[in-house]
């Protein structure tokens, strides 16, 4: 059984001032809510240079599709599917054109920081094999876990998003780590 | 390979995730202590967790969106399209509704103009409106004779019909009536009639 979203969100006036077409409440409500937009989209498409362009789209379809929303207690859910549909469009179009992206994000972590650059180096190619590593997971448990990570979110959020029972969240998450340490563990070996 | 139970490890991510309980929480320290396995598993998801955080913030927490959400162009299609054709539905059956009131025949309405009150029929007798000129009693107890009634009478009057909408709001619609009655033959021959007034 799915969950129910929570009693009070004090995000609804925000979301009915939207539905009023208030731009302004929108342009907050996008400062404090596209993080875990971008990570449904990471997790799906496991891309992070097509998460910005995605995003935008998922946003847009939000605004001018917003009167189509019924219960606005379920915004989140709403947002979710908005946002999953777009990274799904996007990956069929990514599909066709297979791009390796990862060389910037490679370059940029290997450059030096203020640490030193023996731990710098470490931290950057740690970082890498982590983020190849989350990349590798199937979308399944890369969705779940992507949502946990960049904002905290709890098991019950997780599950009122993905209409999903909590268990299930719960039986994600493990699985996802187990497949990261085992996927980190190999290439150790 | 994973030597440790599946239970365990459930508990080791329930802890890092924030969700377990406290008796859950006594169980997994007593596991930790006893089994090196257990420790060893919740080391290396603890770093799991803690660099995939890192890297996620990094990727996706600190970024902001490049686009500027005041500046869209607002939706082409209106908000609560249904809600709208709901009303010039009911608009449009309200005015059905009053032609039907004019073209369908009655037996006999009372005239009541005021809002908040409905039509009334009064089955088939016809009633005198009051703003018809009508003639005098000639005697005292209210009998008339050999008065001379006019041989054509005209009733005039409103309906009001209310329709209430489900918002609440109620629109008057008001319809104006006209009605000519013809006396009988024998009443025009000047015979005596009664009448209560």
């Amino acid at each position: 059984m799915a969950v129910k979203p929570a009693e009070f969100d004090p995000e609804e006036p925000v979301v009915e001032a939207v539905r009023e077409g208030d731009r302004f409440a929108f342009a907050e409500l996008v400062r404090r809510h596209e993080h875990w937009v971008r990570g449904v989209i990471f997790g799906v498409l496991g891309d992070p240079d097509r998460t910005e362009d995605v995003s935008q789209q998922a946003w847009l379809a939000f605004w001018q599709r917003i009167g189509e929303l019924r219960d606005v207690k379920r915004w989140r859910p709403w947002l979710y599917r908005l946002a999953r549909n777009a990274a799904l469009d996007a990956g069929r179009q990514t599909s066709r054109q297979k791009r390796n992206s990862m060389q910037w994000k490679l370059e940029a972590m290997s450059s030096p920081g203020p640490e030193s650059a023996a731990t710098s180096l470490d931290r950057s190619e740690r970082h890498a094999e982590v983020l190849n590593a989350i990349r590798s997971l199937p979308a399944l448990y890369r969705e779940p876990f992507v949502l946990r990570h960049v904002d905290g979110w709890s098991y019950r959020q997780i599950a009122e998003v993905m209409d999903m029972p909590v268990d299930s969240v719960e039986t994600r998450l493990v699985r996802a780590r187990r497949l990261l340490r085992e996927c980190l563990q190999e290439k150790l070996d | 390979m994973n030597p440790v139970d599946p239970k365990i490890e459930r508990l080791i991510v329930r802890q890092l995730d924030g969700e377990i309980t406290e008796a859950e929480q006594l169980q997994l320290n007593r596991e930790l202590l006893r089994n090196p396995g257990a420790h060893r598993l919740w080391e290396e998801y603890r770093a799991l967790d803690a660099t995939a955080g890192e890297v996620l913030q990094d990727l996706l927490g600190d970024r902001h969106t490049s686009f500027d959400p005041t500046t869209i162009p607002a939706p082409l299609t209106a908000k609560r399209p249904q809600l709208v054709r709901r009303h010039w539905l009911l608009l449009t059956g309200a005015v059905a509704a009053a032609i039907l009131a004019l073209a369908i025949p009655r037996p006999a309405v009372t005239t009541n103009n005021q809002p908040g009150s409905f039509v009334e029929k009064t089955g088939t007798q016809p009633i005198i409106v009051d703003n018809v000129p009508r003639p005098r009693p000639v005697n005292a107890d209210g009998l008339m004779r050999n008065v001379s009634m006019p041989s054509v009478q005209r009733e005039t009057g409103t309906d009001v019909f209310g329709v209430l909408d489900e918002n609440g709001n109620v629109y008057w619609i008001e319809v104006e009536r006209t009605r000519t009655l013809r006396r009988p033959a024998k009443n025009r021959a000047g015979r005596a009639s009664r009448e209560i007034l």
